[in-house]
């Protein structure tokens, strides 16, 4: 992980800080100065300049308000917009950020330039977006408040600095995803938790072992029918025997008992037959047969179909008049050519000729017939149930004779026979029961095997469901508590690293009064003290930022406000040999009464390579105090004045001058 | 933007104190990869992959729990 992120300079105009451009390199951007001091008096848009640097660099000016917006229009001025651009390079590749306010409309429009081109809106580079957000840029983009929030115990900055630079945050961010996923599935779930899985669970057991006793009860019963067939046909013997016993009843018995299996016969035969005719429709109404009768001769009467229907189109496209009356005209007869194929295809014309063939083989010259050859054999059907009936009424008089004889043998295997045959009954009906199509709605106490086999899958698919749910709900736990568990452990590696780093920086700055660092958690907190002078603060939030810049791997410029402003004098001293080993750019805006103890050691701990602007608004109270200066230094605009060089920086005291 | 190796580590570490496979970090630091360079509004390929590759039996707390 590393990035070398240089500012190359910025420019505004028509802001409530004088138009000026500052660049922060000397010929070519390669060779960028590692300091420069910016002196700019009270009043000249310190504070503009800052806000400008922080909401370019970070976007967050697109959701600032029209008020916002419009109080950054140069005092007393009527200009309709306004700009401010940041330049930058990563690693060497171009970077700019422009921020356009268009203050009658009170909007602020952001266009990023790489070397990819041009964009609309604030769009840095993927890789790039966490380094310029508001939170992030505060970081760099730095001042005093910064430095005492770092160390309030009541804020998390030093934290949230942490988790930001080293994207801890994001460990976070998935296990938010993580759980936004599983609630998501769990809308859908029904069953969420082990309870409702361990319910479905015994439901499904509880159904699987009610089929296998069903199923072993229709064998058992399968098994009781064949005996009880047998046992019914051994009965029905003996009893019939025992009738026999009275020769009278028993030879006229015999006869009846012929004459009805016969009529029984005759009865099966005749209902087969009624019933096969009764699949022809035509028998069952003759104005059905007529109206297919009709059908035929119309389809034969019209040369339908086959290659006749061909024909009729051909010669209807030929005829003078239509078959509908209408004169045939060119775009007609056109019409009917085109337009002939669209009927009569072939599986038309194939269906077609299966009709009228059916109709020729099934209905007869007179439709009449066989609507009553069906009659008749029902007719006859009824016939011989009323004689079979009459037959069956003949034996049971004689069996009710012969039993009101008082043979007691006789009603023993008469009660026997009765009693095997209910238990058939019984035993058919639980066995049609069980053996039967399956209903639409199912009951959940159903015996039928077909009906427990689709409980049974509906509950196979709500065990399935519930298992999913839970395992899905597991993992997800799992997941959670690795992202969370290693967010710790991270936090905490990196807490004990840059601790450690930054007390010796801190040792650096502060060699003869140190105020070491005891801890990082949501603030810094210092070792034996609730609070430090503000030259101390300052400087252990230098060493805290620059530790974590160097351990990120990032070169990242300092840009700050009043460096020195609030340091002692012996403190400045070791703050300004600290600076270079901090950063690989620092950007300072000072004033005058900075200078001493300060600007000097700087010059000389960076071998003198330092860029000195001093920058002031352009009035005629200020014209004296550049109207010597070679005009090489000067950069002058409409309304501010930037000059170059450490003379004219030393020398410059506005409150001596004015 | 690749993360430190604190981070790695500590994903690495953790993953393996909970008995899961070396595949859930891997799958996990590609995931965290993509959500560092942006924020996308669909990651729910990389979640699937994740919990494919975590294992229930392993998990000791689970075993833990039971007894």
């Amino acid at each position: 992980m590393s990035l070398n992120f240089t500012l190359l300079g910025w420019s505004a105009s028509g802001l409530r800080c004088p138009d000026h451009e500052v660049s922060l390199y000397e010929s070519d951007i390669s060779k960028t100065y590692p300091v420069t001091l910016i002196q700019m008096p009270n009043g000249t848009g310190k504070t503009t300049t800052l806000n400008m640097l922080r909401a370019t660099l970070s976007g967050s000016a697109k959701n600032w308000k029209p008020d916002e917006v419009r109080e950054l229009r140069r005092t007393g001025s009527y200009d309709k917009s306004g700009q401010f651009i940041v330049r930058l390079a990563i690693d060497n590749e171009p970077l700019t950020f422009e921020l356009n306010f268009d203050f009658k409309e009170g909007k602020a429009f952001y266009r990023t330039s790489s070397y990819i081109g041009i964009e609309d809106g604030f769009s840095p580079r993927l890789r790039l977006r966490k380094f310029f957000t508001p939170e992030f840029v505060k970081l760099f983009v730095f001042d005093g408040e910064l430095a005492k929030n770092l160390l309030d115990a009541k804020q998390t900055k030093a934290r949230q600095a942490i988790e930001s630079l080293f994207q801890l945050f994001v460990l976070k961010e998935l296990e938010n995803k993580f759980y936004s996923n599983w609630e998501k599935h769990a809308e859908s779930a029904t069953a969420k938790s082990d309870r409702a899985l361990k319910r479905r669970k015994n439901r499904l057991e509880d159904l699987k072992k009610k089929r296998d006793k069903i199923q072993e009860e229709q064998q058992e019963l399968h098994k009781q029918k064949t005996q009880l067939l047998s046992d019914i046909q051994e009965a029905q013997q003996e009893y019939e025997s025992a009738l026999s016993k009275d020769q009278n009843i028993g030879s006229q018995l015999q006869q009846i008992k012929i004459q009805f299996d016969q009529a029984e016969k005759y009865v099966i035969q005749s209902s087969e037959q009624a019933i096969e005719k009764m699949r022809d429709p035509h028998r069952l109404l003759p104005d059905f047969g007529i109206a297919l009768k009709n059908l035929k001769d119309n389809l034969d009467r019209l040369k339908l179909p086959t290659s006749t229907s061909k024909e009729f189109f051909e010669e209807l496209a030929e005829a003078e008049e239509c078959v509908c009356g209408r004169k045939m005209d060119e775009a007609a007869r056109q019409a009917v050519h085109e337009r002939k194929k669209n009927y009569l295809e072939d599986d038309e014309v194939g269906i077609l000729n299966s009709i009228k063939s059916d109709i020729a083989t099934y209905c007869r010259e007179d439709p009449i017939v066989p609507y009553q050859e069906l009659k008749e054999n029902l007719d006859s059907l009824g016939q011989l149930i009323r004689k079979r009936d009459e037959l069956q009424t003949e034996l049971y008089s004689l069996e009710e004779a012969r039993l009101s004889q008082g043979d007691v043998e006789l009603e023993m295997k008469k009660k026997r026979l009765d009693n095997l045959k209910e238990q058939l009954r019984q035993c058919n009906e639980r066995l049609e029961e069980i053996e039967r199509s399956p209903n639409s709605k199912i009951p959940e106490n159903a015996i039928c095997l077909r009906e427990l086999d689709k409980l049974i899958q509906e509950a196979e698919n709500d065990v399935a469901e519930a298992t999913e749910t839970l395992t899905l709900k597991l993992k997800t736990d799992i997941a959670i508590q690795i992202l969370s568990q290693a967010h710790k452990l991270a936090s905490e590696e990196l807490r004990k690293i840059i601790l450690e780093e930054t007390n010796q920086k801190i040792s650096q700055v502060l060699s003869r009064n140190p105020v070491l660092l005891e801890d990082i958690q949501d603030s810094l907190k210092l070792q034996g003290q609730v609070g430090a002078s503000e030259g101390q603060t300052l400087s252990v939030s230098y060493a805290f930022l620059a530790t974590l810049f160097n351990k990120s791997g990032c070169a990242i410029p300092f840009i700050v406000d009043s460096p020195a402003l609030s340091l002692d004098l012996n403190v400045r001293s070791e703050v300004a040999n600290l600076i270079p080993t901090l950063c690989n750019q620092f950007v300072a805006f000072t004033i005058s009464s900075e200078r001493q103890a300060f600007v000097d050691v700087l010059h000389q701990t960076v071998n003198e390579q330092v860029q000195y602007l001093t920058f002031f608004r352009k009035t005629s109270r200020m014209n004296a105090l550049w109207k010597n200066v070679d005009p090489h230094q000067i950069q002058e605009t409409n309304d501010g004045v930037i000059i170059k060089g450490k003379d004219f920086f030393d020398r410059f005291d506005l409150d001596k001058e004015l | 933007m690749k993360f430190g190796k604190e981070v790695y580590e500590a994903v690495y570490i953790t993953v393996n104190d909970l008995n899961q496979p070396s595949s859930v970090a891997d799958r996990m630091m590609k995931c965290l990869d993509e959500l560092s360079g942006t924020n996308p509004d669909d990651i729910s390929d990389y979640l699937e992959t994740i919990l494919e590759a975590i294992q229930i039996n392993n998990y000791r707390q689970e075993d833990e729990e039971l007894q």
